[in-house]
């Protein structure tokens, strides 16, 4: 097998583990829907989270490779060293990186790889994205440094098409911070910020849709159908309960039933992520 | 705020759910009015604010959907029209470049490293490539004109640093094609990628952008190349590039794969800017002409290339804009048929006529008709500069008018050269009678601001001159240009009709600006309280207390649809202003209290006109009732302007000149430049060219934001402001009044205003408002209808071309069919007329069934009436010849010098009785001497005669002319010579020959009114603001007295040509005796000093410092001979060492000329 086609089986078994381990509960608010992760993690779940995002960044890389190929008019075939981009995240051990580096640059990037894989498994499992059936979806940021829209997904309801914002934040003693932050964010995209990053990013995800979705994109972009999904990722010993009111919310436009917060909630926040980073090393060391 | 053409547009948008017209209109509208309140510092609880995030979030939704419509739903399988594509470019580019201006949260330097992935960066390019592929390339400009892009640093090699440079490159290609700048550059995209792939994957998508940079820059820069002609192959170039680039993006094997998404998006945006605006590139869209002189047929690619390049100054047009387009796919090569354009003002008429003068050059001459000797000169210059690439092409004009001369250089030129005669219709109406030979290969006639035809004193001879191209000229097309006829079909069908059945109407409505049209009133609820505050305090007060004061608060009412609507309060907005108007509550003798608003107009109009120019917004404030308001107006703003020079900035250098002309003009320094320090301008016919030009400089070069004018700034200048306030709704009296000829409404010049307001290439959007002639109160409140302002100004509602041109001369052709004219109450113009055709005798039917006069009288004219109109004028001809003491030549004479019939034997009679200079005698006269003999047969001229030049003048001391009018004010109807003239009679006309003789002298305005008002020059002021301030009342005398001297002295030339030499002697007329009429209108006491001002510079004091610097030899023996040693002589004077410091009036005229566009 090539190494092309190594990635894409695990990726695979690792969507259909997950799939089958994979906890979550729907909560309706005054203010907004709640589609809550949670559940034991072991180490084959970790395994699994780590092998779709080692196999996520080496598409990542590969798409970008054979843009750069495409660019040029060059075939040759070339690589950029899969374990070292991925010890770029990770560190080379779990005491590699700063607690900084840790919390700005890591976890951030690790938790928008996780929702990457949850709003990829929810073309199997609908319920777990409820404005739509997503139809296509992007990939992460390279960096985890990188401002803008952390993940974007194109989703269908009824004869319309809308849009997913979705905004990750780790923080694992305050999510209560990662959804204002969060909310913030999404002012600033009604305020009209980063239009033109959305505006290019759906032009260039509509490419992948079939000719039948095409005539819905232009009506849909002046319906704006958009919802918004803040994704905070946080320690099982905070406690919270995402049926509350949360006012901030009011001030978006969007409506109750198209701003879904989606926490993940983990247990031993600290350990998960070293785990999760231990099994993307090991895999990719593998490869 | 939309014209026709926008409406149409917008009604091409698609179907949208709750997107109607409506909508889509008012937001824009709001969002206009939204940014001008703002930037007038509106309060900021006011009403208009409610709605602001709603508006803008219409705004964002609209950008985002239109422009999926217009870029994106094609690429990916729809089938969308091109004109739905350009309807949604053009409203998601006006969206987007207002939103970039309504304010907004700071942006977060994303990516400092990438200056075109900055939000805001992109966000500006974008809405230029909208406007670019909605056909509004001219929007684009003003859209890219503030973007801040950083130096390149070449030096920093890191890969960073390369992508930093790569980006800022590609940013300034954008910003050169989006300005329109196709100019070659030097250098080149400063990197390419490196050879091996980076390690590390950020570096990597890093290293893939510089890539991208690079072949987007490159595809740019090839686009541009084959839009200056440089690169035939360039567009394909270009669009492989893009192509490749947008299909890279595509090929990551990842179908949502977003990371360059922006590459996708540019890219796409690219490509059909390329395939929409490729179709209107001047270079490849305007056809080669087909037959006539081979050089010029050889230079016209080199022209159209220069054009579309510009210069090392200037930016080039390399796109033709839509208006352009339509004329070129109809009309060349060629022109191949005569055709009448009417396109708002700033839409590129002047582009159209200079394409349709290069391509006629091959075939013959060019005719130019301009409404002003001013505006002629302007065109010729602006023509030089532009048609340059015809190497032995001259663009000629003429220092005279209506006024009769032979001399040489005043004619046009028959030498089988091809050229381009710039000139009034009134001089060509001179040279046809004269050289009507001429003009039969004159091939092209542009008449530019056409509605001339419906003056009822110029349109006579505007007519006449079309009528008599076409029966003269074999080959000729029509260009008739205007911004304000309504009927084009009308004028079009005339031509059609008269000359050889090509002619089309082209009402074209594109316009590059928006303008939102708004009505100030008075808030009555505040009126209400304030006056009775007023009145009450008056009461209290002592009855001898008669007036006090009280501040009434201004709001202003726009309508968001472009001409106003009766569609209701939700097509209007409603704002205060932080404006108040100060009224007075006034005891009556009974002892009841009203209110008086004294200067309303022109207070309130002004008021508003310095709170947009305090907040940086060019505006024109224009005066309708006086033109010398203009200057009083000005006198009451206080304090200065942004970007004014103040009180210790210097001029520029060209401005300083115009002034320093000026004040040795006027002998008292010009109020002007205490004004212009502040940056206020003023812009009046009652002001020397210098100071006009001074003002018209400093308002366009944004050091003067307020510009006082009068209709004169209408009449073909095209100094644009994003803002115009117009001071009332009804015309003064007319002979204080600088109106636009052959615009008699007061409704059409309110229009002409509105349609200054909006200046392309720096403001897509502009404001116009109107202020009524006495205050209109309302509340204030969302739901004013605007139904009781629209009932009392009508005008609000009117489009922009509202003048229906109609010939004076119908009257006439009644009166002659109906066989009722009567020379003795015929108006001047008719008797003029009667002379021509009288001169012109087997074609005068022919002729006058030609005009637009006849087109309208088609019912009648049938081919008896032409005869029987032959025979009528033969009859008035005969009838006239056969009158005792009326010499055969008498018609010929008055028909030669353009006055009426009556005049020219009466000057003849007056000349008679003084005795004839014999040829003999004339020999050795100077002008002086001519200029004696003609003030000695002037002043034996009966008082019916001079009646015209005795008029008031306005002045309330006891000049010349109030004593000439006092002597007969009982004999007004005298007529006869000799007369019984008052016992003094000789001795004023010797005054007022003083008084002329000091202009031509070129003795300075103070100089003349002293001796015209009798005052010592000490008391002379430089005041302008009232007719009969000292250096008004000289404009006035030039004006009424001096002007009208000069057609009387080319009378007087040409009764001496044929009473005295004969037709067969005429090459014996002395120079001298040729040049008075030109010596006394342009203020020249020599031959020689005409020269300097002929051939040199046309400033009178400039003129006379010349002759005395260089002293023309009075030997030379033709007029062609001073002409060439004054041209020589010049190049002498402006480039060689020669000392002027005695001088520095000349040097002064040296900065003009080279620096101004005058050599």
């Amino acid at each position: 097998m090539t190494l092309n086609e190594i990635i894409e089986t695990t990726m695979k078994e690792a969507i259909i583990f997950i799939l089958s381990h994979l906890r979550y509960e729907f909560k309706e608010a005054d203010t907004h829907n709640s589609v809550i992760f949670y559940g034991e993690i072991n180490n084959d779940l970790i395994e699994a989270i780590a092998h779709y995002l080692v196999g996520i960044r080496a598409c990542a890389i590969d798409a970008a490779l054979n843009i750069r190929a495409d660019l040029i008019g060059d075939t040759d075939e070339d690589k950029i060293e899969l374990y070292a981009d991925i010890c770029s995240i990770v560190g080379e051990n779990n005491n590699a990186l700063t607690m900084d580096q840790i919390q700005d640059e890591r976890n951030p990037w690790l938790s928008e790889g996780i929702f990457h894989l949850f709003m990829n498994i929810s073309t199997r499992l609908t319920n777990i994205h409820p404005p739509g059936l997503i139809i296509a979806l992007d990939l992460p940021h390279v960096s985890a440094k990188d401002k803008g829209l952390d993940l974007m997904a194109l989703y269908l309801f009824g004869d319309n098409l809308g849009i997913s914002i979705i905004e990750t934040k780790a923080y694992k003693d305050d999510p209560n911070k990662a959804i204002n932050k969060a909310v913030n964010y999404f002012k600033e995209i009604e305020q009209g910020k980063h239009a033109p990053r959305i505006r290019q990013s759906i032009q260039t995800m509509r490419t992948s849709l079939p000719p039948s979705f095409q005539k819905l994109v232009s009506s849909s972009l002046w319906k704006k159908n958009r919802s918004y999904i803040p994704n905070p990722h946080y320690d099982a010993s905070v406690p919270m309960n995402w049926s509350n009111r949360r006012p901030s919310l009011n001030d978006l436009s969007v409506g109750k039933t198209r701003i879904i917060i989606m926490p993940h909630i983990i247990n031993n926040f600290d350990t998960f992520f070293n785990s999760i980073s231990e099994n993307m090393r090991d895999f990719a060391r593998g490869l | 705020m939309f014209d026709e053409y926008v409406k149409n547009l917008i009604n091409l948008l698609p179907d949208l759910p709750k997107l109607d017209h409506n909508t889509c209109r008012r937001a824009l509208s709001k969002a206009y009015f939204y940014i001008i309140s703002s930037s007038i510092n509106v309060d900021q609880d006011n009403m208009i604010y409610q709605e602001l995030e709603e508006i803008k979030s219409t705004l964002r939704s609209m950008v985002d959907a239109l422009e999926s419509v217009a870029v994106f739903d094609r690429l990916n399988g729809l089938n969308i029209s091109p004109e739905v594509e350009n309807a949604c470019a053009f409203v998601a580019g006006e969206s987007l470049s207002l939103l970039t201006k309504l304010p907004h949260s700071s942006e977060e330097l994303l990516l400092i490293h990438d200056p075109l992935f900055i939000e805001t960066n992109y966000i500006v390019i974008e809405s230029a490539l909208l406007y670019m592929i909605g056909d509004y390339d001219i929007n684009a400009v003003s859209v890219v004109k503030h973007l801040s892009i950083p130096s390149i640093d070449i030096e920093d090699r890191s890969i960073t640093g390369a992508l930093r440079a790569n980006s800022t490159y590609l940013l300034k290609r954008l910003v050169a094609l989006c300005s329109g700048d196709v100019r070659e550059v030097e250098g080149s995209v400063p990197f390419t990628g490196t050879k091996k792939v980076p390690t590390r994957y950020e570096y990597l998508i890093y290293e893939i952008r510089i890539r991208f940079y690079e072949k987007i820059a490159n595809a740019v820069d090839f686009y541009i190349k084959w839009l200056g002609g440089v690169d035939e192959r360039g567009i394909g170039k270009a669009i492989q590039y893009l192509q490749r680039a947008r299909d890279a993006t595509r090929a990551s094997g990842y179908e949502a794969d977003t990371i360059f998404a922006d590459i996708y998006h540019l890219c796409s945006l690219l490509l059909v800017v390329i395939d929409r605006t490729s179709v209107r590139s001047v270079v490849h869209r305007v056809p080669q002409p087909t037959i006539g002189d081979e050089a010029i047929l050889k230079s016209f690619p080199i022209y159209l290339k220069e054009r579309a390049r510009g210069n090392k100054d200037s930016v080039g047009r390399p796109f033709l804009w839509p208006s352009a387009l339509e004329f070129v796919v109809d009309c060349l090569p060629g022109p191949n048929k005569d055709v009448v354009i009417s396109m708002p003002t700033g839409s590129g008429k002047s582009f159209i006529a200079e394409l349709s003068i290069a391509h006629a050059l091959s075939r013959g001459w060019v005719l130019y008709l301009a409404p002003t000797n001013a505006l002629a000169h302007q065109i010729r210059r602006d023509l030089k500069k532009a048609l340059r690439a015809f190497k032995d092409v001259d663009i000629l004009t003429f220092v005279g008018g209506e006024e009769y001369t032979t001399l040489s250089e005043e004619q046009i030129e028959q030498n089988g050269k091809h050229y381009v005669a710039v000139m009034t219709p009134e001089k060509c109406s001179l040279a046809m009678r004269l050289y009507k030979d001429y003009f039969t290969t004159c091939v092209l006639c542009i008449f530019d601001e056409c509605h001339l035809l419906n003056d009822h004193r110029r349109g006579t001879t505007a007519d006449i001159i079309i009528a008599q191209l076409i029966t003269y000229s074999p080959n000729i097309r029509f260009v008739l240009m205007s911004a304000m006829i309504s009927n084009s079909n009308d004028l079009s069908e005339w031509l059609r009709v008269a000359h050889d059945g090509q002619c089309v109407p082209k009402p074209l409505k594109w316009r590059p600006s928006r303008t939102i049209r708004g009505f100030i009133f008075l808030n009555k609820e505040d009126y209400n309280v304030e006056f009775q505050k007023a009145k009450d305090s008056l009461i209290a007060l002592p009855a001898r207390r008669v007036n006090i004061n009280f501040d009434i608060p201004l709001a202003l009412i726009v309508g968001l649809s472009g001409p106003w609507t009766l569609d209701g309060p939700p097509d209007y907005c409603v704002t205060s202003l932080p404006l108040e108007y100060t009224a007075k509550a006034s005891r009556n003798r009974d002892g009841s209290v009203n209110s008086k608003f004294e200067g309303w107009k022109n207070t309130s109009s002004r008021i508003l006109s310095e709170l947009f120019a305090r907040t940086g917004l060019p505006v024109i404030n224009f005066i309708l009732t006086s033109r010398h308001h203009a200057f009083s107006c000005a006198n009451k703003v206080q304090g200065e302007f942004p970007g004014c020079i103040g009180e210790e900035g210097s001029f520029p250098p060209i401005v300083d000149a115009w002034l320093s002309i000026a004040d040795a003009e006027l002998g008292v320094n010009t109020l002007l430049r205490e004004l212009l320090r502040r940056g206020i301008a003023v812009h009046t016919s009652s002001m020397l060219q210098p100071e006009q030009a001074a003002s018209e400089w400093m308002f366009s070069n944004g050091k003067a934001l307020l510009m006082f004018a009068t209709g004169t700034l209408a009449q073909g200048l095209n100094l644009p402001a994003i803002a115009v306030v117009i001071a009332g709704t009804s015309m003064g009296d007319p002979r204080d009044t600088d109106s636009i000829d052959g615009v008699s409404r007061v409704n059409a010049m309110i229009l002409n205003g509105f349609g200054r307001a909006g200046r392309p290439g720096f403001s897509n959007q502009g404001i116009a408002v109107l202020v009524s002639d006495k205050p209109y109160a309302a509340p204030i409140s969302e739901q004013l209808n605007p139904t009781g302002v629209l009932a009392k100004f009508g005008v609000l509602a009117e489009p922009d071309a509202t003048v229906e041109v109609h010939s004076p001369i119908e009257k006439f052709i009644d009166n002659i069919i109906t066989d009722q004219l009567d020379t003795q109450t015929a108006t001047i113009p008719e008797l003029a007329l009667t002379s021509l055709l009288a001169e012109i005798d087997e074609e005068s039917g022919n002729i006058l069934g030609r005009t637009l006069a006849a087109y309208h009288k088609r019912h009648l004219f049938t081919p008896h009436i032409k005869d029987q109109i032959q025979i009528q004028i033969s009859t008035i001809k005969e009838t006239f010849l056969k009158q005792p003491d009326v010499p055969h030549w008498m018609n010929k004479a008055a028909m030669k010098a353009g006055v009426d019939l009556f005049r020219a034997w009466r000057i003849w009679s007056a000349y008679e009785q003084r005795g004839l200079v014999s040829i003999e005698g004339g020999v050795s006269y100077s002008v002086i001497d001519w200029l004696d003999v003609f003030f000695q047969v002037m002043s034996l001229l009966p008082p019916k005669r001079v009646l015209p030049y005795l008029a008031d003048d306005g002045t309330k001391t006891q000049t010349i002319l109030k004593s000439l009018r006092d002597r007969v004010v009982m004999q007004r109807e005298v007529d006869d010579i000799p007369w019984d003239m008052p016992e003094d009679w000789l001795i004023l006309w010797q005054e007022l020959k003083r008084l002329v003789l000091l202009y031509m002298q070129g003795e300075s305005y103070a100089v003349i009114a002293q001796n015209y008002l009798g005052v010592s020059i000490e008391q002379i002021n430089n005041k302008r603001s009232k007719g009969d301030n000292h250096i008004p009342t000289v404009f006035g005398f030039l004006r009424k007295i001096v002007e009208q001297l000069a057609i009387d002295a080319g009378c007087f030339l040409a009764i001496q040509e044929l009473a005295v030499y004969g037709e067969e002697n005429t090459s014996l007329i002395p120079e001298q005796l040729q040049s008075l009429p030109l010596c006394i209108k342009n203020g020249c006491n020599s031959i020689e000093v005409l020269s300097w001002y002929r051939f040199a510079f046309r400033q009178r004091i400039c003129a006379h410092n010349l002759e005395k610097a260089f002293p023309v030899p009075k030997n030379l023996a033709s007029d062609a001979d001073r002409a060439n040693w004054v041209r020589n002589m010049r190049l002498i004077w402006l480039f060689s060492d020669y000392d002027i410091k005695e001088n520095p009036l000349l040097n002064y005229a040296r900065i003009i000329i080279l620096n101004g566009g005058y050599f």
